[in-house]
């Protein structure tokens, strides 16, 4: 009998010991939206997988959060809003996340966030840049990313700089397009008051732009801004190239898309691109944490290729997440959104602490850095190419190159 | 009036789809009580919203014998009816919501005016090329309506059940209308001008004004769930009048049984809880359900709702030969 209760007791024990670190060795899962397959975009989608990937193993290898591995949970949102409305819905309800990230696009985003509103999950913004996920002051959601505002500052800046007389952008007709063309002409009223604006609006499904290109021919600007995304962006680069409007010895042609760093860029362009001055979230040559570099190192290695901006942004919105856990030492949603409003994080990136001003920069890294740079050689690697600025470094116009007459 | 009885509008088959519509809907009424997962109870919300244009659009195409391929396109309209008024005019949805479907049935009265006096294959592109300008129109009108990042809409239910049992009200009422439209004279006649046009012309039905009336109705049917779906969903986006809906709509109701009452109800929960079953597989689904449509408007003409009933027949006699 003895023997008995002495069996059952080390069976008891075992069993609860048994539970405790199955218990112990739960994963966290994390939720991730990105666009798996079109009509969204899947170059995108697949980059900002690739920076989860990275970080995700380098947690996990690490120990995991609070002795607990983190499980990435994917989600496939197409680039729709009602996929990703439907895919936020499906991680939080089904799958139990305690908080999503991955976002790549505004109109999935603003989708998203009304969701994680909804169920008051923490929502960390990858890569959306309209100003009006921050405007609308959700507390779940937090920016570590780039947004309009700061772009078209940035890009106003490097135009006063130049000092050119007319400015000519070619916007995609999308929230995005247009109100990034919106802003740019707004701080250029205050940069750069001399210099005429204009703004184009243009089908982002459109397969021919000659009849918008052909009238610059004749009364060439000085500059030509792109605010458009692939494949659009490179059918209007080819033409405008073609045509002999930019880059020329007259005119510059400036990306304020972010599309140099795509990995298709120089197979679409070729000579198109050379000469081009591109606005950027990453750079080489740019300083960077430890981590970071790490980061970079990883990715060269897997893929042979230079790392470009989504997977430092998407490596950083995990570890945000895994951080604000372990600053909450709490799963709790409510736990992890005070973590985040209140901690300072370092990712691979930089330090930062999120802004608590209302309008654009609500719970936005205000000061994300960025780079000016130009592209001098078809095929150029990203570490190849001038850089003109990067955070801490003043513009310096003088290393621009335009081709010859 | 003294009507006659029409072979495919038998009352007492009109009768079993409604008692077995109202079975459905019976069903539906009784599974959140064993449904508890927020996740499946906004699935079957979703699948209501595709039961309520799917009837619609059923009552077009399957009573009238008109295929309009806009349906999904109304739905969207009748979505940003409701978020346009909201956002603009700060409007409260009691007059939001009932814009949802007044404004796209007089849009589908206009266009009824202009494209029912076309046919067959000629009907289908015109309504597609008008849910295709419309969806452009709606995605480029940037300053009126927010272009691709859609229009949020105010929500009108916080809790999950609410709007379960909202929706559900809301499709038992779509059913209850179609139900009695075809215990009309109407019904009738929009059979008719489905299996002879001319035949009924020729017997003194008014076909460009029931085909009109239909347009109408579905029209404005299709634009309230988009209506509602809105406030549900808290955002509408030129995405819900993508062609790609549509398709799913017309596998619905063939899936399920095209002119019958009942079949768009069964098409519409078995293929959205399957295509919400199937969404890791992606776009393949799409394949499946384009791949069942063949199959079904091929072999099945009546659907699942058909097969399930001429089955039931042949026990049914089978039944009596052996008593």
């Amino acid at each position: 009998m003895r023997q008995l209760r002495f069996a059952l007791a080390a069976a008891a024990v075992a069993l609860s010991t048994g539970a405790a670190t199955a218990l112990a060795a739960d994963p966290i899962v994390i939720g991730v939206s990105i666009a798996q397959s079109p009509p969204g975009s899947v170059v995108q989608g697949t980059q900002v997988k690739d920076g989860i990937e990275i970080v995700t193993k380098m947690i996990n290898d690490d120990g995991g959060v609070l002795g607990r591995p983190l499980k990435i949970v994917y989600e496939d949102n197409q680039g729709i809003p009602e996929k990703g409305r439907a895919a936020a819905e499906k991680l939080i309800s089904r799958d139990k996340v305690v908080a999503i990230t991955g976002g790549h696009q505004s109109s999935v985003c603003l989708a998203e966030i009304e969701v994680a509103h909804r169920y008051k999950i923490p929502y960390v913004n990858t890569n959306c840049w309209s100003d009006d996920i921050r405007i609308k002051g959700y507390p779940e959601v937090f920016n570590p990313g780039n947004y309009n505002t700061r772009v078209s500052s940035a890009m106003a800046e490097t135009i006063a700089a130049l000092k050119v007389k007319s400015v000519v952008a070619f916007a995609e007709n999308t929230d995005y397009g247009i109100g990034q063309a919106k802003i740019l002409g707004e701080f250029l009223k205050k940069m750069a008051p001399d210099t005429d604006y204009k703004y184009v609006a243009l089908d982002r499904a459109g397969k021919d732009f000659t009849p918008a290109v052909l009238p610059l021919r004749s009364s060439p600007p000085d500059m030509v801004v792109n605010i458009m995304l692939p494949p659009a962006a490179y059918i209007l680069m080819n033409q405008l190239y073609e045509q002999g409007v930019a880059p020329t010895a007259k005119t510059w042609f400036y990306d304020g898309a972010g599309i140099a760093d795509y990995p298709d860029f120089w197979q679409n362009v070729k000579e198109a691109g050379k000469y081009m001055l591109a606005f950027g979230l990453y750079h080489p040559q740019m300083p960077m944490p430890e981590m970071g570099l790490e980061v970079g190192k990883i990715f060269q290695k897997q893929s042979g290729n230079e790392p470009n901006r989504l997977i430092f942004q998407a490596a950083d919105s995990v570890l945000l997440i895994a951080r604000a856990i372990e600053q909450a030492k709490s799963t709790e949603s409510a736990d992890i959104i005070k973590a985040l409003q209140n901690m300072e994080f370092e990712g691979v990136r930089g330090k930062f602490k999120f802004s608590q001003e209302p309008g654009y920069t609500y719970q936005q890294w205000v000061d994300i850095p960025y780079v000016t740079y130009q592209l001098t050689e078809v095929d150029q690697p990203l570490s190849k190419t001038t850089l003109i600025q990067a955070s801490g470094q003043a513009l310096q116009v003088d290393k621009l190159v335009k081709p010859a007459e | 009036m003294n009507t006659p009885q029409h072979p495919n509008l038998h009352s007492s088959k009109l009768r079993n789809e409604l008692w077995l519509s109202l079975l459905v809907l019976g069903v539906l009424a009784v599974l959140p009580a064993f449904v508890q997962s927020n996740y499946w109870l906004g699935v079957l919300i979703v699948s209501m919203y595709f039961a309520i244009i799917a009837s619609g659009w059923n009552l077009l195409a399957g009573y009238a014998g008109q295929f309009s391929l806009a349906p999904a396109a109304f739905a969207m309209l009748g979505g940003y009816s409701t978020a346009l008024f909201a956002y603009h005019l700060q409007a409260p949805l009691w007059i939001g919501l009932p814009m949802a479907a007044i404004i796209p049935g007089l849009v589908g009265l206009v266009l009824g005016r202009i494209v029912l006096r076309l046919s067959g294959a000629y009907l289908a592109l015109t309504t597609l090329s008008f849910a295709e300008i419309l969806r452009l129109v709606i995605y480029n009108s940037i300053e009126f309506t927010r272009g691709d990042q859609g229009l949020t809409v105010p929500s009108l239910l916080d809790d999950r059940v609410a709007y379960y049992y909202l929706f559900l009200v809301a499709l038992a009422l779509v059913v209850g209308l179609i139900y009695w439209l075809l215990r009309r004279p109407m019904g009738r006649f929009l059979q008719a001008i489905r299996d002879d046009e001319i035949g009924a012309a020729s017997r003194g039905v008014d076909v460009l004004r029931y085909k009109t009336l239909a347009f109408l109705i579905s029209c404005a049917i299709c634009g309230f769930a988009g209506g509602l779906y809105g406030t549900f969903a808290r955002l509408v986006s030129p995405e819900l009048g993508l062609i790609a809906q549509t398709g799913l709509v017309i596998a619905m109701v063939v899936i399920g049984g095209m002119g019958t009452l009942v079949g768009p109800l069964i098409g519409a929960l078995l293929v959205y809880t399957a295509s919400e079953v199937l969404r890791d597989v992606g776009n393949i689904q799409m394949i499946v359900f384009a791949f069942l449509v063949i199959v079904f408007a091929r072999y099945f003409r009546e659907g699942l709702w058909g097969l399930l009933r001429r089955s039931m027949l042949r026990r049914a006699l089978a039944h009596r030969k052996e008593a």
